[in-house]
């Protein structure tokens, strides 16, 4: 059949329609701080294989207020990204356990938690302790 | 905005067409191509096919399934249901057919709630010996509708045109020959040169102010059919659900009884023992009680109002329908839909509380007389579903019969449709300039100056809608009767004096359309208050007051045919009915009987 | 009789007739609290302006008709009671993301058409003369249920920037049927869907925004069905890659 003459709807600000939206934009773009850490963590390997001077030099930036910043944006953005991704990773998942007996959502939730807390605890002890 | 003056016919050819996407038409039209894959099928429908009102249903659809069942048990129940009113021959066909097609329908993906080992599970609805009722929790309607729409996506043969309001039947001297109607979206006519048509239009339930019924159910499929002189059969049953909610009539399935709801009055007792369903105990127990026809219930509703003994709801009086000894995990079983229907609508848990209901009407028993096979008397035109009368129902529909009978006797107009689509002639040449003619009045009414004096369609649905639940209500008298006749004659003559729209532009003119189905609905209306005041005897759902309070064998064990004129009332004749093995004899539900387990 | 509380309703409008942009109008009128959102649009419609165009029908969110945004959410005009939406006033637009064709209606064919390009629908693997019906545990009915509740309302579209900004995407509905279907055990035709999930404008134009899921109706969860085919599309594509002459 012929088509009726219609408007055409328009996507300018569409992030502007719902929080939803934003939320998600932005834990999209928490993507960008881990991106910038790699980069600056990319560097100190650099940093490294040209020696103790650069190395140091990389040591006394990561150490300095905009290195900081720069860290606390990164944890931050870290932190949002993992509580947005362990609310949406049971959705990702394929049916766990035997059918009828599926693994329930907020069990994967709080694994997924328990697991992320349980590695942050052993990195962070070895550093303290191990190194 | 006003219309430009007629748009450009556009003139389609193909094989068959059916009118109605709901279940009877989908099934139609798959059974069509499935039998002849080269036939070019149209599906046209005034909504997309999803969207239309088999989706509402909710209970099940009935077949014999378990070992303790049969086809002479469902026979019985459905014919002392209807109370001997029903073509025998017809209900035998039919209880013969149910088990293949919800079978046929399982293949096809239908989601059936299961027992444990995988079998189809099945529960009691009223009038029922034995749990007989497939379901989909409490959407099977709902699960059965996409099931056919998801398999026609499968039959490229079948297109589809969605929003096409169906005008006019075309007929010249070898019957059918086109479907007229206008494309919703551009407001364009169209005409489909076929030789065969299914109608599969559905109901008429909205003549009435309070029911359960979507707003596409408006009945104009009948009325096309009865303006080329097709009777309409039985129109004076009409069945009114016991459980809907005040107000809206939104539909609180038979299945809750099914599952053990029970029904109490104002003052906590499970009034329907008065009623000729008793007594209380053994229960639960088939064809008792909760467990008693739709009829009987509704009626029992009716005394009991008067009575005083129902409770004030803000939107009128009502009953409670009490499910809270299921429990809640039964419930999110089972009864999922309507659990969430009264969470949202009403602000009840029925987990925690009864639900108020009342009597809302539901379904159009009557309907265009058809043959086993759907046919009508006009050669070429087939009819199935709820728009079609193929004589099943008698004078009352049991529960869960009407999903049945879309899908057994929309396959078998479907299948008939296909062998007469190809062994008649090609409709002619001149069929298109009697199109143009036949669509003029219709966009006359686009043209129209709105006078100030000229009602509203609303205005005249509303009075149409009063005149229905004063005179041809669940009980009825000829007073009554004869007022609404009368009431509706001259809500005829005001339409025909022409409805005032406030729109007259072409393109998804919903107000002029509703203008059209409000003149069917008029005329349909008419029909059952004429057919009613003619059938002096009370019988299943047609109950009177007055002089006619017995059933009456002698005189009227026969169907109401209505043959519709252009403007008067319409002529009322009687027909015998076909009795092939069950002998009339008195209609009786509850006495002793086996307390039974509900699984 | 005591004088009903008012509320205004403001409607977005467009006509194919006129020759201008969409526009505004408000509407005051009296409602219930127990009353829909629908049933105020009908008092419109029936007593103030017969122009004013939308679709309904079921009135019980089953039939799907009635989608459209309200407050700048997609929802189901039956669904919404004005008691909730008071004291207004309450912002009525066409379902976002779909042409328009005059004031609530939107063109939904893009949507009918990807379907079947989506194989929504089952293809039955055994024996197709059986007149027994199958077999099916109800832990194998629970395997795809939740999927199969789609009332194909078009809300989820609606919530999709993915399908607004990417007409090609099929989308959240049409996804979540290819899931119910792939996921009963009763059907054979995952091979047929493959080519559609695997494809860009399949699974992978989602980019797990996830307000589909939330503004489903029906609880269907469609974000779920596309994410986990994003899995065994990828898993099947990687099975490919290490053995060739696995598909056929």
């Amino acid at each position: 059949m012929s088509r009726p003459r219609t408007w055409q709807p328009d996507m300018r600000g569409w992030w502007r329609r719902d929080p939803a939206y934003r939320q998600y934009l932005l834990r999209e773009a928490t993507s960008l701080a881990i991106g910038a850490y790699v980069l600056v963590l990319l560097a100190g390997l650099g940093c490294l294989l040209l020696g103790a001077q650069a190395w140091a030099a990389w040591c006394r930036w990561v150490l300095s207020p905009p290195g900081l910043v720069l860290q606390a944006v990164v944890f931050a953005a870290a932190v949002l990204h993992a509580v947005s991704w362990f609310r949406l990773m049971p959705l990702t998942l394929p049916p766990l356990g035997p059918p009828g007996r599926r693994v329930a959502d907020r069990t994967l939730h709080v694994g997924a938690w328990a697991a992320s807390l349980i590695c942050s605890a052993g990195v962070l002890g070895w550093l303290v302790w191990g190194a | 905005m006003t219309a430009q003056r007629h748009p450009d016919l556009r003139v389609i050819d193909c094989d068959l067409v059916v009118i109605g996407g709901g279940g009877a038409g989908l099934r139609a039209a798959l059974a069509a191509t499935v039998a002849d894959p080269s036939l070019d099928i149209v599906l046209v429908s005034k909504v997309v096919p999803m969207r239309s009102h088999t989706v509402a249903a909710e209970g099940g659809a009935a077949a014999v399934l378990r070992e303790d069942d049969s086809f002479e048990q469902h026979f019985e129940d459905t014919v002392s249901g209807g109370e001997w009113l029903c073509d025998q021959a017809a209900v035998e066909a039919f209880v013969a057919a149910c088990p293949r097609e919800l079978a046929q329908l399982e293949r096809w993906g239908c989601p059936w709630s299961r027992r444990d080992d995988g079998r189809v599970q099945t529960r009691f609805f009223g009038g029922m010996r034995v749990q007989r009722t497939w379901f989909a929790a409490d959407r099977t309607g709902f699960h059965m509708l996409h099931t056919l729409f998801q398999t026609s996506l499968r039959y490229p043969a079948i297109r589809r045109h969605d929003e096409f309001f169906c005008t006019n039947l075309l007929v010249d001297e070898h019957g059918l020959a086109g479907v007229l109607g206008i494309d919703i979206a551009t407001g364009h006519p169209v005409l489909y040169r076929a030789r065969a048509a299914v109608l599969a239009t559905g109901g008429a339930g909205r003549v009435y102010a309070h029911n359960t019924n979507a707003g596409i159910v408006t009945g104009e499929g009948m009325a096309l059919a009865a303006r080329h002189g097709v009777a309409l059969r039985d129109m004076e049953f009409v069945q009114w659900h016991p459980t809907a909610l005040p107000g809206s009539g939104i539909l609180i399935t038979e299945g809750c009884r099914g599952e053990g709801g029970v029904l109490l009055n104002a003052e906590g007792r499970r009034y329907l023992e008065d009623y000729g369903l008793g007594p209380l105990e053994p229960w639960p127990r088939p064809r008792a009680m909760e467990l008693g026809p739709r009829d009987r219930l509704s009626q029992a509703f009716w005394h009991e109002d008067r009575a005083g003994r129902t409770i004030t709801t803000a939107q009128g009086n009502a009953v409670l329908l009490d499910l809270r000894h299921l429990g809640p995990r039964r419930l999110a079983e089972r009864l999922p839909m309507i659990s969430e229907v009264a969470r949202r609508f009403l602000g009840i848990d029925p987990v925690t509380a009864p639900i108020p209901v009342r009597p809302a009407v539901h379904y159009t028993m009557g309907g265009v007389a058809t043959d086993l096979d759907g046919s009508t008397t006009l050669p070429g035109l087939y009819a199935a579903g709820e728009c079609a009368s193929a004589g099943i129902h008698g004078a009352n529909r049991l529960g869960s019969n009407s999903l049945a009978e879309l899908l057994v006797f929309g396959r078998a107009a479907g299948e008939a449709a296909a062998v007469r689509a190809r062994s008649a002639p090609r409709p002619g040449e001149a069929l298109a300039a009697e199109a143009r003619a036949c669509m003029a009045p219709w966009y006359a009414m686009l043209e129209a100056a709105p006078a100030a004096e000229r009602p509203r369609v609303a205005t005249l649905r509303n009075a149409m809608h009063a005149a229905m639940e004063d005179g041809v209500g669940i009980y009825r008298d000829a007073e009554g009767m004869a007022r609404a006749c009368e009431a509706l004659a001259g809500l005829r003559a005001a339409y025909r004096d022409g409805v005032a729209l406030d729109d007259r532009s072409l393109a998804f003119n919903t107000e002029w359309l509703s203008a059209i189905e409000l003149g069917h609905s008029l005329q349909l209306a008419e029909v059952m208050a004429h057919a009613a005041l003619a059938r002096r005897e009370s019988r299943g759902a047609h109950q009177r007051l007055d002089a006619w309070r017995a059933r009456d064998d002698a005189g009227f064990l026969v169907h109401s045919l209505a043959w519709c004129a252009a403007d008067g009332p319409p002529r009322i004749e009687h027909a015998p009915v076909k009795l092939t093995r069950s002998v009339p004899r008195e209609r009786v539900y509850g006495g002793a009987g086996e307390r039974v387990a509900l699984d | 009789m005591s004088e009903r509380p008012t509320i205004v309703i403001e409607v977005r409008r467009w006509h194919p007739d006129a020759e201008q942009p969409p526009w505004w109008q408000a509407f005051e009128l009296p409602y219930r609290e127990d009353q829909s959102l629908l049933e105020a649009l009908q008092h419109i419609k029936d007593e103030l302006d017969g122009s004013l165009t939308f679709r309904w029908s079921c009135r019980m969110a089953i039939c799907g008709s009635c989608g459209c945004m309200v407050d700048g959410r997609p929802e189901l005009s039956c669904h919404l009671l004005m008691g909730d939406l008071a004291p207004g006033p309450v912002r009525v637009e066409p379902l976002a993301h779909f042409p328009v064709i005059r004031d609530l209606v939107i063109d939904q064919q893009d949507v009918l058409d990807k379907l079947p390009v989506a194989g929504a629908y089952l293809v039955p693997g055994d024996d197709t003369s059986a007149t027994e019906p199958s077999r099916q545990t109800p832990a194998q009915v629970a395997e795809y249920a939740q999927f199969a509740q789609c009332i194909n309302c078009l809300l989820c579209y609606s919530a999709c920037p993915q399908y607004g900004l990417k007409p090609d995407f099929l989308g959240p509905a049409a996804l979540a049927l290819m899931a119910r279907h792939d996921a009963d055990s009763r059907d054979a035709g995952q091979a047929e869907r493959r080519e559609a999930r695997d494809a860009t404008s399949g699974v992978w134009d989602c980019t797990l925004v996830g307000h589909c899921t939330e503004v489903c109706p029906q609880g269907v969860d469609p974000a779920r069905a596309i994410n986990r085919n994003k899995g065994a599309s990828a898993r099947d594509y990687l099975l490919d890659l290490l053995l060739p002459g696995r598909r056929r």
